[in-house]
């Protein structure tokens, strides 16, 4: 693309060179040529800063920002760490006031791209979010969700009753009952050499327990 | 925007399902494995040497010594009735004296320690530790080696090859009943020492009903008998329970088996303390029977009309039960034994006149 015979407003030029459009032959024409002026290179500086506060946190880009920016860049991420930790992630409305100060083309810029859009994190989230929540819509329908047990056990301590896991599901059983069966468990079981009579009452050992 | 809000909901919410359902998993995979072996074994040819009742005591008589004589640390994951329990266990052999530390993995959180024929349980979360006798059957070697233990009557010995479990090759062994009184075993027994590493429970179909494995296991441990001791008196900040248990027999409490049960013997009674939950001060009194492999106990107190309001039968992975009433006295019976075996015990259990 040859832009010097097309010549183009120094604005979308310098869309260009940020979206990375302009080969290295058309961005060093542009330069030659003037139409990158004064006032569109700080604009440029300015789009670069807010990309570095963005992507790498404040301590990098306070490294590499000019000295100028340096206020602007400080009152920025401060804002910008206050919205993020009110959960306010979205650049808009009275957090853009410091970057409102500067060039026109900055508030645009930065509600155009919200802090999320450039963190593939976020896409990721949304992903797993959504995937998230039909799963636990199917769970909720095939009614294969432990809420029920979870009632039951409330209800069932309650009563002197414990709950136990069975191949029918959750069970309601009397204390008693498990009583007799840890007795049972302790005295008895299988005479083979396997140390499960500790463990097999694991599981309701608790509620039985604390009544003992 | 609550985009983030959002999203961090919606992924506590996926995994939330996604633990239930790999829950779900987890139960339901060990007894689809163990139906894949059941048939397997079925179909298996019966291996060489079909025992007789000398050789299922000798093979039960070494793995008995060969597990009680390791020093290991390993653990253990028992999977009953749809549900699973998992252990550490670290265990140890030296100059006669046995000891086990055993601190559970799921559900509440508890310590027990296993010195000889002493039990020590600590409770973290009531504070309590509870030292109890145990006084199993009857210490195994004694058992088979008495004159009328007839193991090898009720039961059928069976190689069914060799797998790997925790790491170590095994022979696979299937003790199946030759009557409907009991329940199969298939047994897995590291092939140095024969320690058993895993052991499954089998209804008539082959079908199993419970299994407990070592998932991990270092054998020859470096344990040491006086840290454990040392654990074991740490008793401090806990409330000490002692767990009244006294031994009599069935005859001084005025009961008897009027048609005993093929191959089960009476091994002891005890009368134990009424639950805390109970209103009667009447003692329940516990008989054990023992065929050698099998236990089943018979729990006898008063009816009570508010408590025992119906006849139940129940069924707990291998173990069974039936509640039933006689006459003024309130019957359970529970055992790793089929139905069918509760009944007679329940139907020949008698008050002498």
């Amino acid at each position: 693309m040859k832009t010097q015979h097309h010549p183009i407003p120094a604005e979308e030029l310098l869309s260009a060179l940020v979206d990375g459009e302009l080969d290295a032959d058309s961005c060093a024409d542009a330069l030659r040529s003037g139409q990158l002026s004064e006032q569109v290179a700080q604009r440029w500086q300015t789009y670069h800063l807010i990309g570095n506060v963005l992507r790498a946190g404040s301590t990098q880009a306070a490294a590499t920002g000019p000295g100028d920016d340096a206020l602007f860049m400080s009152r920025f991420s401060q804002r910008l760490s206050e919205s993020l930790a009110h959960e306010n992630i979205a650049l808009a409305g009275s957090n853009l006031q410091a970057i409102a100060n500067q060039p026109a083309a900055v508030p645009d810029f930065a509600v155009k791209h919200a802090a999320n859009d450039s963190n593939v994190r976020w896409k990721m989230l949304a992903g797993v979010a959504c995937m998230g929540t039909v799963a636990a819509l199917a769970w909720s329908v095939s009614g294969l969700g432990g809420g029920d047990a979870a009632r039951q056990m409330a209800q069932a301590l309650a009563q002197g009753q414990v709950v136990v896991a069975s191949p029918q599901g959750p069970m309601v059983r009397d204390l008693r009952l498990e009583e007799l069966l840890a007795a049972h468990k302790q005295m008895g079981g299988t005479s083979l050499p396997v140390p499960s009579g500790f463990l097999r009452n694991a599981n309701f050992e608790n509620q039985a327990g604390a009544r003992r | 925007m609550k985009f983030k809000t959002f999203s961090l909901l919606a992924l506590i919410i996926w995994t939330q399902a996604a633990i239930n359902f790999v829950a779900a998993q987890t139960a339901v995979n060990p007894s689809s494995n163990a139906s894949t072996h059941a048939s397997a074994a079925s179909a298996a040819p019966a291996a060489s040497g079909a025992s007789d009742a000398k050789s299922i005591n000798d093979w039960l008589l070494r793995m008995h010594e060969s597990s009680k004589k390791r020093a290991y640390i390993g653990t253990y994951v028992v999977s009953s009735g749809g549900s699973m329990s998992a252990a550490k266990i670290w265990h140890l052999c030296e100059g006669g004296q046995q000891i086990e530390r055993v601190e559970t993995l799921t559900g509440a959180p508890r310590t027990i320690f296993r010195h000889n024929d002493k039990v020590v349980t600590f409770m973290p979360e009531q504070k309590v530790v509870r030292t109890e006798k145990r006084e199993p059957i009857a210490t195994f070697p004694d058992l088979i080696q008495s004159a009328d233990s007839r193991i090898g009557d009720f039961y059928t010995l069976k190689a069914d090859g060799v797998e790997r479990i925790a790491g170590l090759e095994s022979d696979v062994v299937v003790l199946l009943p030759k009557d409907n009184l009991r329940y199969g075993y298939r047994v897995w027994s590291e092939q140095k020492k024969g320690m058993v590493v895993k052991l499954q429970t089998l209804d008539a179909s082959g079908q199993v009903l419970e299994q407990a494995a070592f998932s991990e296991l270092q054998l020859d441990a470096p344990v040491k008998m006086d840290k454990l001791m040392q654990l074991m008196t740490k008793v401090d900040g806990y409330r000490a329970e002692q767990p009244a248990l006294v031994k009599t027999s069935a005859n001084a409490q005025g009961w008897v088996m009027k048609a005993p049960v093929a191959g089960f013997k009476s091994m002891s009674c005890y009368k134990r303390p009424a639950g805390a939950g109970s209103a009667s001060s009447d003692e329940p009194m516990q008989w054990l029977f023992s065929d050698g492999l099998a236990s089943v106990s018979l729990f006898v107190e008063p009816f009570d009309r508010q408590r025992h309001e119906k006849e139940t039968s129940l069924s707990m992975g291998a173990t069974q039960s039936m509640s039933k009433q006689l006459g003024p006295y309130w019957l359970t019976v529970m055992g790793e034994v089929p139905a069918l075996t509760l009944r007679l015990f329940a139907n020949g259990l008698e008050r002498k006149k």
